[in-house]
Order: C-alpha cells, then sequence, then structure tokens
C-alpha cells in the first residue's frame, strides 16, 4: 500500500470516526434539553432521580407511591429520632417498580427496614403510560429500570426509548420552554430526602362514597411481586414492613376486604402490616388541616404527624438507633441541610397561612 | 465536512419523525398518553340509559349522557394523581356515576345503582330475582361469592345477590 492510499485510508477512518463522534454529541445535546425536568411545580417527577445524590446509608427505605412521598417526611424522622430514611416513591408506582427499585436500592446499601405502600397492592396493570415515564424516567438505566419499563410497556411503546428517551421526547421540540434549556445538565434538589412539601390546607368533606368492589381479590401480579420484595427481604436480612397511609377517600379508597387479605399475609409471613386510617386518632390526624385536596394526600401538617409515629414505630419495633452523635455517620451534613431547608419551607408555608 | 454534518443533521431530522408510540406528541411537558389503556367508546358494551335519550357504556365518553341526564343531586372532583386530570363522580337519583379522565374528556369508570328506581336497558333493577337477571343476560356469566358478573369487551355488569334477589348493579369498564 501506498503512502497516497494510507493516507487517504486514514483520513477516511478518521472522518468517519469524527462524525459518528458529532452525530452522539448531538443526539446527546438533543436529548438533556428534550427530556421533561419536572423542575415546575407538580414536581413528582423529579424526586426519583434525587436518591442517587444521597449518601446511601438510610436505615429505612420507603417504597410507595404519592401516597408515601406526601406522607412521610424523612427530615422529619431525622429530627425527631435520628434515623437516616429514604422515600423512594413516585407517582402511581407500581409494585413491579417497588420491586426493582428495592433490587437496584442493594446495588447502593442495605438498610436495616424496608417499608412497602400497602395501596400498590390494587393495581395490577398499567393505568396511563405518563405513570411510567414520572416513575422511571428518573432512574438510573440498569438492568433493574429495563425490567420495569419491560413490564409497563403500552402497546405503541417501545422499550428502547427508556434507554434512548429522545425517541419519545423528540415531539417536544415545538413545546421547549426556558427551563428545558436551564435544566438540560443539573436539576434543583426539589425534595426531601424523596419527600415532596405540599403547603395547602383543604380539610376532608365529602361523604361519597367510593365505587363498589367488582371483586375483592386483589391482582395476582401484585402478590406475587409483594412475595418476591418480601423474600428478597428476607435474604438480605431486612425487616420487610407493609403500611397504609390514613388517607381513604370516595377517590382512593381502601376497602375492609383488601385490608383483610394484607392481614393474613402479614400473619402468614411474620411481617408487620400497619393500617393508618384505623390508627388515625392515635397518629392524631386532623382531616380539617391535615390534607391539602379534601383528603385524597396528606399536606405538610398531616405529613409531619405521620411521620413521627411511623418513626416511633420503627425504632422501637426495630431497635434503629439515633445516627445523630455517630462519628462514622458519613450523611450527618447531609441531613442538616435537609432539615434546614425543610424548616425553611414549612416556616414560609406558615408565614402564608398566618397571612391568609 | 459540509457533507458530514448534513448527513448528521438528516440523522436528527430522521429521529425528529421517527414513529416513537402513544399520543405521538410533544406539545406537553408530560409525556403524552399513550392509546392503548382507556379508549373511549367501545360500542360493544354494557349500555344504560337511565330513561333518558342516551345510552352510555363503560369506557364512553360520558359529556352527552350528563348533558342528557340533567342536573346532578351532588357532583365532586378530584385531581388525580400528579395532576393528570380529574376524576369526577355524578349523583343522580338512583344512580351514581364515577369518571376518569383521558385528554380533557370523561370517560364512564363506573355506574352504579343506588336504589330499585332506575333499570338496566335489559329492565333489570334492585330487588329484581337472580333467574330474572338470567332471563335477561343468560347464563354466561362468572360467580364472586353471590355475585354475578357478566363480561362484554371491556366492560362488565355485576349484579350483588342477596337470598335470591338482586342488591347491587355496577357497570363497570375493566
Amino acid at each position: 500500500m501506498d503512502k497516497t492510499v494510507k493516507k487517504k485510508t486514514f483520513t477516511r477512518i478518521a472522518a468517519a470516526a469524527a462524525f459518528l463522534s458529532l452525530l452522539v454529541l448531538l443526539l446527546f445535546l438533543a436529548q438533556a434539553v428534550l427530556v421533561p425536568k419536572y423542575m415546575s411545580f407538580p414536581y413528582d417527577g423529579a424526586l426519583v432521580r434525587e436518591y442517587y445524590d444521597s449518601v446511601p446509608e438510610h436505615d429505612v427505605v420507603f417504597f410507595g407511591d404519592c401516597e408515601f412521598y406526601e406522607a412521610i417526611n424523612p427530615a422529619v424522622i431525622y429530627s425527631e429520632y435520628g434515623i437516616p430514611t429514604y422515600v423512594r416513591g413516585s407517582s402511581q408506582q407500581l409494585i413491579w417498580d417497588s420491586y426493582y427499585f428495592l433490587l437496584e436500592t442493594l446495588e447502593y446499601e442495605k438498610p436495616k427496614v424496608v417499608v412497602f405502600n400497602a395501596v400498590e397492592m390494587k393495581i395490577g396493570s398499567v393505568q396511563r403510560e405518563e405513570y411510567t415515564r414520572l416513575t422511571l424516567d428518573g432512574m438510573r438505566l440498569s438492568k433493574y429500570k429495563l425490567a420495569a419499563a419491560k413490564l409497563s410497556l403500552t402497546e405503541d411503546e417501545n422499550i428502547m426509548s427508556y434507554v434512548f428517551p429522545i425517541l419519545r421526547y423528540h415531539g417536544r421540540w415545538s413545546s421547549l420552554t426556558s427551563e428545558d434549556f436551564r435544566y438540560a445538565f443539573k436539576r434543583d434538589t426539589v425534595g426531601y430526602n424523596g419527600y415532596m412539601f405540599m403547603s395547602g390546607i383543604k380539610a376532608k368533606t365529602s361523604t361519597a362514597l367510593p365505587p363498589p368492589l367488582i371483586s375483592p381479590d386483589l391482582p395476582d401480579i401484585c402478590w406475587e411481586y409483594l412475595e418476591l420484595m418480601r423474600k428478597t427481604c428476607e435474604d438480605n436480612g431486612i425487616e420487610f414492613v407493609i403500611f397504609k397511609a390514613p388517607t381513604d377517600t370516595w377517590h382512593y379508597p381502601w376497602y375492609d376486604e383488601w385490608d383483610a387479605q394484607l392481614v393474613d399475609y402479614s400473619e402468614k409471613h411474620g411481617v408487620k402490616y400497619l393500617n393508618a386510617i384505623a390508627l388515625a386518632d392515635e397518629i392524631g390526624t386532623d382531616w380539617s388541616t391535615d390534607s391539602y385536596d379534601g383528603g385524597d394526600h396528606l399536606n405538610y401538617i398531616g405529613a409531619e404527624k405521620i411521620s413521627v409515629f411511623l418513626g416511633k414505630v420503627l425504632k422501637e419495633a426495630y431497635g434503629l438507633e439515633d445516627r445523630r452523635g455517630d462519628a462514622d455517620f458519613a450523611a450527618a451534613s447531609e441531613w442538616k441541610n435537609v432539615v434546614g431547608r425543610y424548616l425553611s419551607a414549612k416556616a414560609e408555608a406558615e408565614k402564608t397561612q398566618n397571612k391568609d | 465536512m459540509k457533507k458530514l454534518l448534513a448527513i448528521a443533521f438528516a440523522a436528527l431530522m430522521l429521529i425528529s419523525f421517527v414513529s416513537c408510540g402513544g399520543g405521538g406528541g410533544g406539545e406537553i411537558t408530560l409525556p403524552p398518553e399513550d392509546d392503548t389503556t382507556a379508549s373511549g367508546a367501545t360500542g360493544d358494551g354494557f349500555s344504560f340509559a337511565g330513561g333518558t335519550s342516551v345510552s352510555v357504556a363503560p369506557h364512553d365518553n360520558l359529556a352527552a349522557f350528563i348533558a342528557a341526564a340533567g342536573k346532578a343531586v351532588s357532583y365532586e372532583e378530584s385531581n388525580s394523581c400528579a395532576y393528570l386530570g380529574l376524576d369526577k363522580i355524578w349523583v343522580y337519583s338512583g344512580y351514581t356515576i364515577y369518571s376518569y379522565p383521558k385528554d380533557g374528556v370523561d370517560y364512564l369508570l363506573q355506574l352504579v345503582f343506588t336504589d330499585d328506581s332506575v333499570k338496566t336497558d335489559e329492565g333489570i333493577s334492585i330487588g329484581m330475582t337472580a333467574d330474572e337477571v338470567k332471563t335477561a343476560y343468560g347464563n354466561d356469566y362468572a360467580s364472586i361469592g353471590e355475585a354475578m358478573v357478566y363480561t362484554k369487551g371491556v366492560t362488565s355488569l355485576k349484579f350483588g345477590i342477596k337470598d335470591g334477589k338482586v342488591t347491587q348493579v355496577i357497570y363497570s369498564a375493566n
């Protein structure tokens, strides 16, 4: 091969490599801009991603949907008991999402207790693609993310769109806002270790009845994944707890028939099941002040009460220690920051309420 | 180099036009809904007219029926999780309607009889016998406890039975 041919070949290879690099770079930049950022209210879609910024040293990790990330406040639990916790929650998180979040969490840390949201037992199929995206967009790419996405794919979705989100979000180009550029590479922290602060107050006044059950049986797939979660915890020496938040409305009801099935399950397997609906008086829940939407979800006032209650139960049941005096606790400064941010947000909310 | 840039640009354009499924969109911050779950009118579900000129079945757009049914005794609405629309409840004399939202439209989730003043389109009301239900709807039903549950397409019709009598009638979206 003479020098000219060699030179031409090298030039072509270099040009091709440059082209591919440029293409990848352009696609990367386009994707960064096009994916939703969830940096404006409601922030639900931003919470999942924030877990990866937290020091993975949580004694308790909660897995659940909006019931959890609006009812359980790790900042309050830490303030009261010194127990580091995290809520890995997302909108309408399905039980297989929780299972794969659990497996993924175990890659980072091994909590002492895992608390699972009972309400996930009622949904055995994907309701809307949006909820899958809100749940999985923020999850790091891994075999767990792909496994969860595969189970939630709707008919026209492609698993590759969970690997390369640009395949799903390319159509957003015509509705981009300044937020998409501002947060393309860096997001604000909007949660409090998984808790979403809700400040409004709307009393529960409705007396409407929930839709009756067609069948009292909870979906088979939910039992299958509940068992997988329980066994995973058992295999890893983690206490497994099932918790139902105190919310119970016509819109988001919790039926006695479902409760009875979980009581049976918990007794059969020796796991703790707490239904806070029945414990509302003990917890001190006041439906005239503790919800922001008429009882469907809790505001920060209601969440404080649940968190104080739940923290006490977990501390006493599982001997969780106060980590605030632990010199080896690597996340001490993170917690100082989380608690500080929460107290500031609370003070601001109270100031606004006093004005009203 | 110009040629390479042109190819890169073309590749980007191609991705912009690649089908990504679902509602194909991008005018929204949240992704658009898929087309596979809630689907609107099915045409082959259990329908209910309730004395109006409009029949409605689970998964149907409720607008025409609600307009025909007149003023409800009571009405409530509540935000879906993450504010993806409003779930609604209309209480009428004799029945209650629950809806779910999709693309700004309310679809029938459940319709529940609350007394014996209304009948299904096949003539069954609360207080009638299980045999009368079988005569009207046939024997192809599932038994859940004492209840009889008929399925048609993506809808179901449940008759709660106690002591051989209908105590509950529920139209439901599956």
